[in-house]
């Protein structure tokens, strides 16, 4: 998952290396190609004290950084890190770069929500270049899809690809109809709904289950709630009512009971199950579409 | 002459050991400075590789400056719970440093926080003793804290009969020191005995001895149906009864569970309430170091 959104993302690394190599800042670059990326790290923060005065150059450089610390897996480091430059000025192309890299950071560390948050003000920016703005919109819809937005993610690329993207007409139909054909009905997984999953578990005990698709566990709970009704009816006929009365009912609600809590989460663990197959085929076909988008 | 003396100025200032000298100094001190910026900004990774690196150069920096980034990061550590890495450098830095103080002292605070009374202690003892009347009251109130934590009363009361100091804070610890050493002596432990005893005569009673009566109701609620339900089955069925089996031992189960439950419950209760104490002490014992050393 990482590696693709790493690869799709490496247009916004390649204009950020440009850029700092203008400011001949050599120390870095050697130990980048001797892959010695938390050397690397440190040299740009060296840089950065050396440059706090020059805030753009500083923006360059934690960018930079940004890039070495997803290659040693510190994700969670970049939004901080970056957050170093709130209330800077910065021009609009590394403003957008900032918020696309935080956003990146977020969505390497699994926090979607914020993902969604920090990429969205990179389309209200009003200088933004081509890599960075197709890389936020791939990055948005990615993260959107992970909270298992589809709709919306797939409504977001088609508006974006219509009013935002410049390229040719012919190139911008298809590539909607790429989008469509991504997010189709069809092929987006239908959530179950818990509420739903508990009430049907509380009319027919099983029901609940059987309607997330796990048949063997709703009829092994139908069995468990209809045996201890069974078992509390022969207790009474046994004249062992204290049986039926305590043990009896205890163990029928804790079946009946048990079954339609059972839908707390099996229903959010099928539904993430389907989410996980879903994203995991949109996004090398997402990683695809941005590159189609900036081929042009 | 005015000339003269322009001229061998300039030709001293231009001379390679004064240029170094001046580099040094500059050096140094953009090297702490960046160090410092490191840890300000929370780059710890960065933070670390780089003290490594100047701790590492033999060339340029004294064993001074080493021990100041040892000191500057180890503090770091320190307050991030990072104690590990605190402990390696802390305890790393030479006694002629000025640092030497502070980094033994709460070296020991450490292993003291980490259980590790022993060394702690061996630590403090080893801190070379100072004339000073304020590291002397420090270090008896710190060893007496220890004493106490590893419960030698006999050690802490002979260090507590010589312990003078004019320092408020330090007299106000000691004093609260003191409540805590006698609520040590003072804690009664409860008997596991006796508490499991109770349980087995009335199920829970032994935890409601032990101080927690709502477990003690809910033992009893889950052990007396389940005898009533054996003794049911019991007089209905007889012994023929599967039924009868199957809560006689779940009842069996469950009641000696319950006697167990109750005696252990007396040790935790007992461990509970010394911890708190504990804890207290530890935390007392840091307040005077961190405020004479910040």
């Amino acid at each position: 998952m990482r590696s693709y959104t790493i690869l799709l993302l490496v247009f916004a690394f390649q204009s950020i290396s440009i850029s700092v190599k203008s400011q001949s800042f050599s120390i870095v670059d050697s130990l980048v190609l001797e892959k010695k990326y938390e050397e690397a790290s440190l040299a740009c923060e060296e840089l950065v004290f050396r440059h706090r005065e020059d805030s753009e150059v500083m923006a360059e450089l934690l960018l930079m950084k940004c890039k070495f610390l997803e290659q040693t897996g510190k994700y969670a480091q970049i939004p901080p890190l970056l957050a170093r430059l709130d209330g800077i000025r910065l021009n609009d192309t590394l403003k957008a770069k900032v918020y696309l890299e935080k956003g990146l950071g977020y969505y390497l560390s699994d926090n979607f929500e914020m993902a969604e948050k920090s990429v969205l003000p990179v389309f209200n920016i009003e200088y933004v270049p081509k890599d960075v703005l197709v890389s936020g919109a791939i990055l948005y819809a990615m993260a959107l899809g992970e909270s298992g937005k589809w709709t919306e993610a797939g409504a977001f690329l088609s508006n974006f690809i219509h009013n935002d993207l410049q390229a040719e007409e012919k190139l911008k139909q298809e590539l909607m109809y790429q989008v469509a054909t991504l997010y189709s009905e069809e092929k987006i997984p239908e959530m179950k709904s818990i509420r739903k999953a508990k009430v049907l578990s509380l009319i027919v005990p099983g029901l609940g289950q059987a309607y997330n698709g796990d048949y063997g566990k709703g009829l092994l709970n139908l069995l468990l709630v209809s045996g201890s009704g069974t078992w509390i009816t022969w207790n009474v006929l046994n004249s062992t009512y204290l049986t039926a009365a305590t043990a009896g009912v205890y163990v029928f609600l804790y079946f009946y009971f048990g079954g339609a809590n059972q839908s707390s989460w099996l229903v959010p663990a099928k539904n993430n199950k389907k989410k996980i197959l879903f994203n995991n085929d949109l996004r090398p076909a997402l990683s695809h579409l941005g590159e189609r988008m900036l081929r042009q | 002459m005015k000339y003269t003396f322009i001229l061998i100025l300039g030709l001293l200032l231009h001379h390679p050991i004064v240029v170094k000298a001046q580099q040094d100094a500059i050096g140094i001190s953009d090297e702490l400075d960046f160090l410092f910026y490191l840890l300000e900004h929370k780059q710890f990774d960065d933070a670390d590789l780089y003290s490594n690196k100047l701790i590492a150069d033999s060339v340029r920096f004294t064993s001074e400056f080493k021990d100041s980034v040892r000191f500057i990061c180890a503090s770091a550590w320190d307050k991030y719970k990072k104690p590990e890495k605190a402990l390696a450098l802390y305890d790393r830095i030479h006694d002629n440093s000025v640092f030497y103080y502070p980094a033994s002292y709460r070296s020991a605070l450490i292993e003291i926080e980490r259980k590790n009374y022993t060394i702690g202690r061996e630590k403090l003892e080893n801190i070379y003793y100072d004339d000073k009347d304020y590291f002397t009251a420090l270090k008896k109130f710190e060893l007496s804290g220890i004493y106490l934590l590893m419960r030698d009363y006999a050690a802490f009361d002979s260090i507590q009969t010589g312990f003078q100091s004019s320092d408020s804070l330090l007299v106000a610890e000691n004093n609260y020191m003191l409540q805590c050493s006698s609520l040590l002596r003072n804690q009664r432990k409860k008997s596991g005995l006796l508490a499991g005893g109770l349980s087995a005569v009335i199920p829970g009673l032994g935890k409601v001895y032990t101080g927690k009566p709502w477990e003690g109701l809910a033992s009893f609620i889950k052990t007396i149906p389940l005898a009533a339900i054996t003794y049911e089955n019991y007089r209905v069925d007889g012994f023929k009864s599967p039924q009868f089996y199957i809560f006689g031992s779940l009842f069996a189960l469950f009641y000696v569970g319950n006697i167990w439950g109750s005696s252990i419950s007396a040790k935790i209760e007992y461990q509970e309430t010394s911890d708190e104490i504990i804890h207290n002490i530890v935390v007392g014992l840091r307040i005077p170091v961190d405020k004479y050393f910040r």
